[in-house]
């Protein structure tokens, strides 16, 4: 899995936003807001890791059920690839 | 081949540049200086790039906005980052307006000109902004639009106002997130990710404003009268 752009985080008045940068930066009309969470996974998107690997991350450090931490994942994922950002 | 060597926001840079129109655009700005902190050079590739527009510019006017990007690209290196915006100060104090081209920066700057004394436009089109952990410096440049609005000073930035058009006039103070995509607008090379680092340590060390306003002087007044602190202007 990897990401169409390049995102440098600004942590911003208690708020994570994601800026596209690097060489098609100005392709991307747009910022993308996170909370900690979806900041951790898009920063593990980065590192191409996979969907599973990813859960996996996360069930290390959250206490949730697995199948919840898939589902978040799976709904970010969603989301992201629907904004155009995941190739 | 000139050269010519400037002192710009405390870096002394020295520029290789293929016309003489740089020398003298940057004529208050030129040091005799051996050693450097970094050199530039401009190639016919580096200012054919700047034509993008289909009216037809000379290649010396052309150079000079190479020579801008040049420096501002190596200024980064040094935590100074390129923002578009007409700052006005008074004393050692600084005031950024910055807002998209035509909205009346210009207009407002020359109102504190008029209206508040002891008021000055520091540079009316590109200054340099020094950002460390603990603050921001203003710096004049060459760079200061057709008005030619400026000094070759320095000053302490205190807040970032966005301007907009209005009916009437309003200010409030806003958070860095809700203008963050203006900011982004109008810093150079947004897409470099040393001047994203500077931006978010910048949203860090000024205040920033959204003001509404029309071109009346109590625009001005209303401007200074809520990002100004009173201790700076009794001195």
């Amino acid at each position: 899995m990897k990401l169409k752009y390049t995102f440098e985080m600004m942590e911003i008045d208690d708020e994570i936003v994601a800026v596209p940068v690097g060489d098609n930066a100005n392709t991307l009309h747009g910022i993308v807001k996170l909370n900690g969470t979806g900041a951790e996974i898009l920063k593990l998107i980065q590192e191409e890791k996979s969907e599973s690997e990813i859960v996996e991350e996360l069930g290390k450090k959250y206490e949730s059920a697995h199948d919840e931490i898939q589902a978040f994942v799976a709904a970010f994922l969603k989301q992201m690839a629907a904004a155009g950002l995941i190739a | 081949m000139f050269t010519t060597t400037i002192r710009l926001a405390e870096k002394v840079i020295r520029i290789h540049s293929i016309y003489s129109r740089i020398g003298l655009l940057c004529r208050d700005y030129a040091v005799e200086a051996e050693e450097v902190d970094f050199e530039i050079t401009i190639t016919q590739q580096d200012i054919d790039r700047e034509n993008e527009s289909l009216e037809r510019y000379s290649d010396g006017y052309l150079e000079t906005l190479a020579v801008y990007r040049k420096i501002c690209d190596g200024l980064l290196d040094y935590d100074t980052i390129l923002m578009h915006g007409s700052v006005v100060a008074i004393g050692d104090t600084a005031y950024m307006f910055t807002a998209p081209s035509g909205t009346g920066k210009t207009t407002h700057s020359r109102l504190w000109l008029e209206n508040i004394p002891g008021a000055y436009i520091l540079n009316g089109d590109k200054p340099l902004l020094h950002i460390t952990d603990t603050g921001v410096t203003a710096y004049g440049t060459p760079y200061r639009g057709k008005e030619n609005y400026g000094v070759n000073g320095s000053a302490k930035l205190e807040a970032i106002c966005i301007l907009a058009r209005g009916e009437t006039n309003r200010i409030e103070r806003v958070s860095a997130g809700a203008v963050l995509p203006e900011l982004l607008r109008q810093i150079h090379l947004a897409g470099d990710v040393r001047a994203i680092r500077l931006l978010t340590k910048l949203t860090r060390n000024v205040a920033f404003y959204k003001l509404y306003c029309n071109t009346a002087p109590e625009a001005a007044l209303l401007s200074f009268e809520r990002m100004v602190q009173p201790q700076v202007y009794k001195k």
